[in-house]
C-alpha cells in the first residue's frame, strides 16, 4: 500500500513537471511561429499532463494528510530548475540553484506544519 | 584639397597619433581612415554602406570645420575590439532648438559669443546615423563600456569638454546601456525615415497606405506635373562629373533653405562619391526642356535605396510639385529594380509623414567632462533634444504616443509584474476554493468525497475562474521568462496562501511555518536579484 502511495505522489509530481516543461516549450514555439500547429503539438500534451496532475493531487489530498503531500510539491521547484537546464537548455547559475533550494526547503517547512 | 586616395607608400605609415591604455586594454587614435588596417575596417563596418571607402570619402571631401579621428580599441592580446570613427567639431548647441529658444540664445550671444558653443568630440558618422564598429567576437556591451571610457580619456587629452555619440539607432539601446551607466545623457535625435516597399506599384502604395485626402492631393499633383509641358524626363547616372555644375547649385538651393543648420556637402563630395563608389551611388536628374530642375543623390545598398540628398530648382519646384515627382519616380525605380526598402534623410517631416514614411528613431548621447556641468546638462538637455524641435515630428509622436489604455496594457504586460499578479490570482483562487469548501461542508451527497458538493457555492466557481485566469497569466510569463527563474518565483504563492489565511481567515501560523515563509522569501530574493539588473535596461 505504501508503495502505491509513493507511486501516486511521484506520478503527480512527474505529470506536473512535464506539464510545465511542455507549456514552456509551447510558448517558445508560439514566439517563433505563432499559435499554430507547432504550438498545439506541445500545448495539448501540456494541458493533458497538467489535468492528470491536478486530479492525482486532488485524489491524494482526499486520502492523505496535507502535510504529507505538499512537501513533495516543494521538490518540484528543484526538479523543474534542473529539468529546465537540461531539456530546455536554460542557463542555471549557482545563485539560481541556491535560491531554488531555499524556496524548496521553505515550502517543505510551510507545508509540514 | 587632396581628393585622391593616399598613395600606397604613404599607407604603410600606420603610426597612431595618440595611444593610451585603459583597464588593461589599449586605445589608438589614428588621423586618417587609411591608417587603420583594412581588415579591421571590414570586420567593423563591412556589412554597412558606411564602410572604409565611405569614411575616407568624407574625410577627404568634407574638410572645412571638421577634424577626423579613428579610435581603435584593442584587448590585452592586441586583438581588435572595436573601431569608432570620431569627429572633432566646433558645435553650436542651440542649432537645433525651437525658434523661441534660438532667439533667446542669440540674445545672450550678443554679450557672450561662446554661449552654448563648444568644441566637441563626436563619435559617429558625419552623414546620418551609424553604429559603433564592434569587431566579432567582442561583446558589444563590453566594447561600448570601453568606448564610453576611452572617449572621455581622449577628450581629456585633447582638452575637449563635451563628448557625444551622434545618431545611434534606438534599437541598439540595450547594447549601448554602458554609456548611460557612464553618465552620458540620451536624447532623441532627428530620425531618418523609411518605407517598406511591400507593394507592387506606386498606385498600390497610394491605395493601401495613404489617407484619402493625401491620396487625392498626391494624385492631383502627379497628374498636373505629368500634363505640364514641355514634359519632364529622368535620367540615372552613376558618375556626375559631367553634370556637377548643373546639379550642385540645385542642391545648394535646398540646403540653404533648410530650417535647421546642418552640414552642407562639398562639391567634391558629390563628385568623388560617384567616381570612387560607382557601384553604390546613383544620381537621379530630372530635366525639362534640357534644363536640370531636380536632382537626387542616392545610395543603393543590398535591397535598399537611401535617398540621401535632394536638389530642386525653386523657381519651378512648387509649380511642378517637384518633391512629389522625385519621390514617385524614385519609388517606381526602386520597385522596378527589385528593392524592398526606401530610406530617406531626416528633416521636412511634414510631407514625409503624410506620405506614411516611418521615422526610425535614433539617439544622441552626450556627456560633459565636468561632473557639475554634466549634472546640469542632464537636467536641461531634454529641452534641447533635436527631435523635439520639429513641430511635425512632435505632433506625430504625440499622435502615436500610447493612449492611457495602451500604456496600462504595457505596464501590465511586464512579465515580472505578471509573476506577482499571477501569485496574487493563485492565492485568491485558493482562498475562494477554501471558502467554498467551508460553505458547503454541511451538504451531504453521494459523491461528497469527490468534492463536487463544493460546486454548490458561488465561491467555488469564482475560484475556478481565478484558476483559469492564472493559467493564461502563467503562459504569458513563460513566453518571456525562463522556466527555471519563473517557477521558483511563482512559489511565492506558498508564502501568500498562509499569510492571507492568517490575515483574512484568522488561521494560526506555527513557528515552523514562519521559518518556512522566511526561507521562501530569502530564496525569492536570491533568485530575483540577478534579474533585477537585467530590468535596468528598460
Amino acid at each position: 500500500m505504501n508503495g502505491w502511495k509513493f507511486f501516486l505522489i511521484f506520478a503527480a509530481l512527474f505529470t506536473f513537471v512535464s506539464g510545465q516543461l511542455l507549456f514552456k516549450r509551447a510558448m517558445e514555439m508560439s514566439q517563433e511561429a505563432g499559435f499554430g500547429r507547432e504550438f498545439a503539438r506541445w500545448f495539448v500534451p501540456g494541458i493533458m499532463s497538467m489535468t492528470v496532475s491536478f486530479f492525482l493531487t486532488l485524489g491524494l489530498l482526499q486520502h492523505l494528510d496535507l502535510s504529507y503531500v505538499y512537501p513533495f510539491q516543494g521538490l518540484s521547484v528543484i526538479i523543474i530548475s534542473v529539468m529546465a537546464a537540461f531539456l530546455l537548455k536554460e542557463k542555471v547559475s549557482l545563485q539560481l540553484t541556491i535560491g531554488a533550494l531555499l524556496i524548496s526547503l521553505g515550502v517543505v517547512l510551510v507545508s509540514l506544519s | 584639397m587632396s581628393v585622391m586616395t593616399a598613395p600606397l607608400a604613404e599607407q604603410t605609415k600606420r603610426e597612431p597619433l595618440d595611444s593610451f591604455s585603459l583597464r588593461g586594454n589599449h586605445a589608438h587614435v589614428f588621423a586618417r581612415a587609411a591608417d587603420v588596417d583594412l581588415a579591421i575596417w571590414c570586420a567593423a563596418f563591412g556589412d554597412s554602406h558606411k564602410d572604409f571607402a565611405y569614411y575616407q570619402l568624407i574625410e577627404e571631401t568634407m574638410t572645412t570645420g571638421f577634424t577626423y579621428r579613428y579610435l581603435l580599441l584593442l584587448d590585452e592580446k592586441q586583438n581588435a575590439i572595436a573601431l569608432q570613427p570620431l569627429i572633432i567639431v566646433d558645435q553650436d548647441l542651440a542649432a537645433t532648438t525651437r525658434s523661441t529658444i534660438a532667439r533667446a540664445v542669440a540674445f545672450v550671444r550678443k554679450a557672450w559669443a561662446r554661449f552654448l558653443r563648444t568644441r566637441m568630440l563626436m563619435a559617429g558618422c558625419l552623414v546620418g546615423d551609424h553604429k559603433p564598429g564592434v569587431i566579432a567576437p567582442a561583446n558589444p556591451k563590453h566594447a561600448a563600456a570601453l568606448l564610453a571610457e576611452a572617449l572621455m580619456i581622449y577628450a581629456r587629452r585633447q582638452k575637449i569638454s563635451l563628448v557625444s555619440l551622434k545618431d545611434f539607432p534606438a534599437k541598439m539601446r540595450a547594447e549601448l546601456t554602458p554609456f548611460v551607466r557612464a553618465n552620458y545623457t540620451r536624447l532623441a535625435s532627428f530620425p531618418p525615415l523609411m518605407l517598406d516597399l511591400n507593394f507592387a506599384s506606386f498606385d498600390e502604395y497610394m491605395q493601401t497606405r495613404l489617407s484619402r485626402t493625401t491620396r487625392k492631393g498626391l494624385r492631383r499633383k502627379l497628374r498636373e506635373t505629368a500634363e505640364s509641358s514641355p514634359p519632364i524626363t529622368m535620367e540615372v547616372l552613376s558618375n556626375c562629373t559631367e553634370v556637377i555644375d548643373e546639379i550642385y547649385p540645385l542642391y545648394l538651393q535646398v540646403a540653404d533653405r533648410a530650417p535647421v543648420e546642418f552640414e552642407i556637402f562639398s562639391r567634391e563630395y558629390f563628385l568623388e562619391a560617384g567616381k570612387r563608389l560607382q557601384d553604390r551611388h546613383r544620381y537621379f536628374i530630372w530635366r525639362r526642356g534640357g534644363k536640370a530642375i531636380a536632382f537626387s543623390f542616392c545610395t543603393i545598398w543590398q535591397n535598399a535605396i537611401y535617398d540621401n540628398d535632394i536638389g530642386l530648382d525653386y523657381a519651378v519646384a512648387h509649380e511642378l510639385n517637384l518633391y512629389y515627382l522625385t519621390f514617385h519616380d524614385l519609388i517606381a525605380w526602386a520597385l522596378e529594380h527589385g528593392l524592398t526598402e526606401y530610406h530617406c534623410a531626416p528633416f521636412n517631416y511634414d510631407p514625409k509623414l503624410h506620405l506614411r514614411l516611418v521615422p526610425v528613431d535614433v539617439d544622441l548621447y552626450v556627456r560633459h567632462r565636468s561632473t557639475i556641468i554634466n549634472a546640469v546638462l542632464k537636467l536641461v538637455a531634454p529641452w534641447f533634444a533635436p527631435a523635439n524641435s520639429d513641430p511635425a515630428l512632435r505632433r506625430h509622436q504625440q499622435k502615436t504616443e500610447l493612449s492611457p489604455w495602451k500604456r496600462f496594457l504595457k505596464i501590465v504586460g511586464n512579465p515580472w509584474l505578471q509573476i506577482a499578479i499571477n501569485a496574487v490570482i493563485v492565492t485568491i483562487s485558493e482562498l475562494f476554493l477554501k471558502v467554498g469548501a467551508r460553505a458547503t461542508a454541511h451538504l451531504s451527497h453521494h459523491f461528497s468525497w469527490s468534492g463536487v458538493t463544493g460546486l454548490a457555492s458561488v465561491w467555488t466557481w469564482l475560484g475556478i475562474v481565478c484558476v483559469i485566469l492564472s493559467l493564461f497569466s502563467w503562459l504569458y510569463i513563460l513566453q518571456h521568462i525562463p522556466l527555471s527563474v519563473a517557477f521558483p518565483l511563482s512559489n511565492s504563492v506558498h508564502v501568500l496562501v498562509p499569510l492571507t489565511c492568517w490575515i483574512f481567515l484568522g488561521e494560526l501560523i506555527s513557528p515552523r511555518r514562519w521559518c518556512g515563509i522566511a526561507l521562501v522569501l530569502i530564496g525569492l530574493l536570491v533568485v530575483a536579484k540577478p534579474f533585477s539588473r537585467i530590468e535596468e535596461k528598460l
